[in-house]
């Protein structure tokens, strides 16, 4: 049994075990409805869908609210209705995180020289924490942006410890494709960095720290300089996703204006915040025994030093969140911290391969107590699993996080399926009804659709039969266009919801409507 | 025939700390001049020894036990016991196991005849709090710790935590603790069907004394259990004594059932699963949240822990004011430092790992409980089995010869001031809001030890006290009185030890 255990097929093994947990979690909860509760995992989706699909298909369609990454690996699956309303286009890759997430957790554990009941520990703590399997099984970008970060991690500790320049490249690499998911990658990127540059200034001296240093950025900050040019490109500046309409910043300073950012420049309030999101995310005695492991690692004289110093990086985004709260880039909202709603409590979650890995060889250090740790480990985890204790789910169901816009976007998949006419929709405001209608994308009129939302903001009663928009709300491009519009007067309001109202052109009006494409291919 | 009585070696120092210990116990017992003299009085006020439901309910039981064979409550019963109260099929039950109420039955037995009752009855938790410090000092022997400080550190159990508050009440922490110990001696001897017998007896007891028992024990059951197997690459034994340890369980299995069905009807489902009943609420308060607890949906499996609650609850169980163990015991931290220090020892390391597995789920089990505070209560009770076995490791601290007068200083320090707290809490009262309750009240009361503080400015529960002494002295040069006696026996102990090693 033992031998065969320590096989080297131990990963596949693993990875098959992994792949069973990972489809099982997806249809539990395509099978209860909660696999697309997040607002964002379904905007996720409607972006893939609008590269592939809609009035004005393309690349261009990746926008710049969100990294592109995602979005990307999503459309070779998104031209599926299935992939698409079952939320399956993005969460297969984030499943797909999930496995290698696991390995990775295991194989970083085993250069560590961790023995076989630490590493599969490690990768069970991670494996089986709820808000993992929750994420891995939505379209949301946590999953993916881990199994980058972490393999940036395993890569760079293997160059700090081994010293082959292949192993710098291929962390040079994953560090590029986090940055390229999140912007928790950059943070990352200039953690990694440093590190490059101390470990090789340390060992071999400046001038080969600069060169090497050189040779890292070439690659990891690749992803970096896609990112300003396409925005540059698209949008002729290269900070639009930094300060454009809807970026982050723009719904964070209309967050402050309305007094939700309490964490802005409150550093002991940030911090506060961030560790209850992580305790709450990862469960308090695995937040806890993790923050007395990374210390017992660090300080373990046993350990090379190398690889002490590599496993810093491992807690890269405990500092990114901190500091983005601090500086209002981000919001977390707990409940009882943050009035009585969770919001964004998922970010709590970017430390669980951390904790895992770090856990993983506390209990190889601590060999006497591990099975006593792991039994009290075991016991708190049916106890999670039995409570159903899973904040990101809350978060998706209950808290900030959630939009049920069943009601306005069931009126339009009764009232306009089966009738001609396009919809008029912000894409910014209002994805979330647009995915939940089950219509095609080429069915809505949006920001992204070039010709026909220019004319139709101008004249919207010769292109939409339906308007979708929050009446008298200017953060909804299609209120702050119709509103003034002078076609507008040609509207009845048909309904009136908590997340939109929605507008029917009347009948004597639809003879001089256009209800099919008529533009063409636009650039 | 040759039949030897075994040696019997009296310890000296036992000796004193056991009579001391009684002396203590005797000074702080509860009452008042009215309960003394009307023993079927119901008083429930603040200080008296129906203060808590935990107490009157458990003890309106083994009223009806004795009285009238029943384990079913007459009106006037369950209105003594309420909150702590059920009800089905118009039929009154206590919410708790049985297990302290049927152990108690025959001192209050005794009690009635002599009239009594309620005195005897409560002497229950005195006895059993004098049998631990008995198995602390036992147990931590085997280990391996030194005699003296072995008998220091089973005395500090009962009055450096809130043991000696609760070894006066009627409440379950007591027997779980006592337990507790048993299993744990129990594990420290050979394998032998009669070990395996009462190891089974013990965790059967300790479903029928408090359903978190079951977890508790587990670590004990379980080293148990392994050690009857020996599996190797080529062989795999198994001892079949084991078998044994389930013909001790089952008796009480067969009781817990019985138990249910009586009370509840359902096999399985023990009073506690039943919830409350309303029929004696009087505050809209009371029945807002039974009426809220009643139109939650259930689905899944339905436990009264939740994982969530466990940032709240370690705060509150560890160092919170409010019932925080460090906080209230501080002199605990050398126990912890005495069990880092016995791990070292590799000979006791099975027996240590069995010790932390109890210690991390009696924490877990309540830290997830919706309620860590253990409602209107003094210290952390729910974590007196934990108390017990961290101060097995006690003598440990004191082992090395280095530093041992900075570490007598430091342990008399921290000894000193949680005597100090459990004093308060033993001489005045067990009801100490949790602060989300006190900082509501019309007129907020404190929330900390501070409540007992203000107690004993006026008042004592004391008995003898209240008997004797009340025209003669004030309370709180009564106090002083018996923090007295435990400083001077700590110091001289102290010295002792260090003398006579």
């Amino acid at each position: 049994m033992i031998k065969f255990i320590q096989n080297k097929s131990v990963v596949w093994y693993l990875a098959i075990i992994l792949s069973i947990v990972s489809i099982f979690t997806f249809k539990l909860y395509l099978d209860n409805g909660l696999g697309l509760s997040y607002n964002d995992a379904r905007s996720h989706l409607d972006i893939g869908r609008r590269v592939v699909e809609g009035l004005k298909p393309g690349l261009a369609q990746l926008g710049s609210v969100w990294l592109p990454l995602d979005h990307v690996l999503m459309i070779p699956l998104v031209w599926n209705d299935w992939a698409w309303h079952s939320g399956f286009a993005g969460a297969f890759w984030n499943m797909l995180s999930y496995v290698g997430i696991g390995v990775l957790i295991y194989k970083y554990l085993e250069k560590l020289k961790v023995g076989m009941v630490g590493r599969l520990f490690g990768v069970f703590v991670f494996a089986s924490n709820l808000n993992i399997l929750y994420l891995q099984s939505t379209a949301m970008t946590e999953p993916l942006l881990l199994f980058t970060m972490l393999a940036g991690c395993y890569y760079l500790m293997i160059w700090m410890t081994e010293d082959r320049l292949l192993d710098l490249i291929k962390a040079s690499f994953w560090v590029m494709m986090s940055t390229l998911v999140r912007y928790d990658g950059w943070f990352l990127l200039a953690v990694v960095a440093g590190l490059v540059a101390l470990r090789t200034w340390y060992k071999k001296g400046y001038k080969t720290a600069e060169g090497t240093l050189i040779l890292f950025c070439t690659v990891a900050a690749f992803g970096v300089v896609l990112w300003f040019g396409w925005n540059l490109l698209i949008f002729k500046d290269p900070l639009y996703f930094a300060f454009g309409p809807y970026s982050a910043h723009a719904q964070q300073e209309q967050m402050l204006a309305a007094g939700a950012l309490p964490t802005k420049g409150n550093a002991v309030l940030s911090l506060q915040t961030y560790l209850y999101s992580m305790i709450y995310n990862s469960i308090a005695t695995v937040a806890f025994l993790g923050i007395i492991a990374t210390f017992v690692l660090w300080f373990d004289k046993k350990l090379d030093g190398a690889a002490r110093l590599a496993s810093s990086a491992l807690w890269a985004p405990f500092g990114f969140n901190i500091i983005a709260l601090i500086f209002g880039f981000s919001v977390i909202f707990i409940q009882g911290i943050s009035g009585n709603t969770w919001f964004n409590v998922r970010y709590g979650v970017m430390l669980m391969p951390t904790l895992a890995i770090f856990i993983g060889y506390f209990v190889h250090r601590f060999k006497d107590f591990r099975w006593v740790i792991i039994g009290l480990f075991m016991f708190v985890s049916f106890i999670a699993f039995t409570s159903n204790d899973s904040v990101s789910i809350d978060d998706a169901r209950v808290g900030s996080s959630q939009k049920n816009v069943s009601e306005v976007s069931g009126w339009l998949e009764k009232n306009a399926k089966d009738k001609p006419g396009f919809i008029m929709i912000s894409a910014a405001s209002h994805d979330a009804i647009i995915f939940s209608s089950n219509l095609p994308m080429k069915k809505f009129i949006h920001e992204g659709t070039g010709a026909y939302w220019e004319s139709a903001a101008i004249a919207p009663d010769r292109w939409a039969r339906w308007i979708v928009m929050r009446t008298h709300d200017v953060n909804d491009s299609t209120f702050k266009f119709v509103g003034v519009a002078p076609g507008f007067t040609k509207y009845d309001l048909v309904d009136s919801y908590p997340f939109a109202d929605i507008y029917q052109l009347r009948d004597e009006y639809l003879p001089d409507l256009n209800t099919t494409p008529v533009y063409g291919r636009q650039k | 025939m040759n039949f030897k009585l075994p040696k019997i070696v009296i310890n000296p120092a036992l000796v004193i700390t056991l009579l001391l210990a009684i002396l203590l116990l005797f000074f702080t017992v509860k009452g008042t001049k009215k309960t003394y003299y009307d023993q079927s009085l119901y008083d429930t006020s603040m200080g008296s020894p129906f203060e808590s439901s935990n107490n009157s309910s458990r003890y309106a039981l083994t009223e009806a036990i004795t009285n009238r064979l029943s384990f079913i409550l007459t009106p006037e019963e369950a209105k003594f016991s309420s909150p702590d109260v059920a009800k089905k099929n118009n039929r009154y039950f206590s919410l708790f196991m049985p297990g302290v109420s049927v152990l108690g039955a025959p001192l209050f037995y005794i009690g009635k005849y002599l009239g009594f009752p309620q005195l005897t009855t409560y002497l229950l938790n005195g006895i059993i709090s004098l049998v631990c410090l008995l198995f602390i000092v036992k147990i931590s022997r085997k280990i391996g710790a030194n005699k003296n400080w072995s008998i220091i550190s089973g005395f500090l159990f009962i009055f450096s935590s809130n043991v000696w508050a609760y070894s006066l009440g009627y409440t379950q922490h007591l027997l779980t603790t006592l337990l507790v110990l048993i299993g744990l001696k129990i594990i420290q001897n050979k394998i032998n069907v009669l070990n395996n017998l009462f190891l089974g007896v013990v965790f059967g007891a300790g479903l029928m004394v408090d359903l978190p028992n079951a977890i508790i024990l587990l670590p004990i059951v379980i080293y148990q259990i392994l050690r009857h197997f020996e599996v190797t690459y080529k062989t795999f034994k198994i001892n079949w004594k084991l078998l044994l340890l389930a013909v001790g369980v089952v008796p009480f299995i067969a009781s817990f059932i019985g138990y249910n069905i009586l009370t509840t009807g359902s096999p399985l489902s023990p009073a506690q699963f039943l919830g409350r009943t309303s029929d004696f609420f009087v505050t809209q308060e009371e029945i807002n949240i039974y009426e809220a607890s009643r139109t939650e949906p259930k689905t899944g499996i339905s436990l009264p822990f939740k994982s969530r609650k466990q940032l709240q609850g370690l705060y509150i169980l560890i160092v919170s004011n409010e019932r925080g163990i460090l906080y209230y015991s501080p002199v605990l931290i050398l126990g912890l430092f005495g069990f880092y220090i016995s791990s070292k020892n590799r000979g006791s390391l099975s027996f240590n790992q069995v010790t932390l597995g109890i210690i991390g789920l009696n924490l877990f089990v309540y830290a997830m409980f919706g309620d860590p505070w253990g409602g209107w209560s003094f210290g952390p009770r729910y974590m007196i089995p934990a108390t017990a076995v961290i101060m097995i490791y006690f003598p440990f601290f004191f082992e090395s010869k280095k530093y041992r007068v900075l570490k007598s200083i430091l342990m008399v320090i921290l000894a000193s001031y949680s005597i100090y707290l459990s004093s308060l809490g033993a001489l005045t009262t067990s009801m100490v809001p949790p602060k989300q309750e006190a900082i509501y009240f019309t007129n907020p009361i404190p929330y900390t030890p501070q409540l007992n503080k203000e107690f004993i400015e006026t008042k004592t529960s004391s008995l003898f006290y209240n008997l004797v002494l009340n025209d003669k002295i004030s309370t709180l040069a009564y106090s002083r009185v018996i923090l007295s006696l435990c400083l001077i026996y700590l110091f001289g102990m102290t010295i002792y030890a260090n003398t006579h090693d």
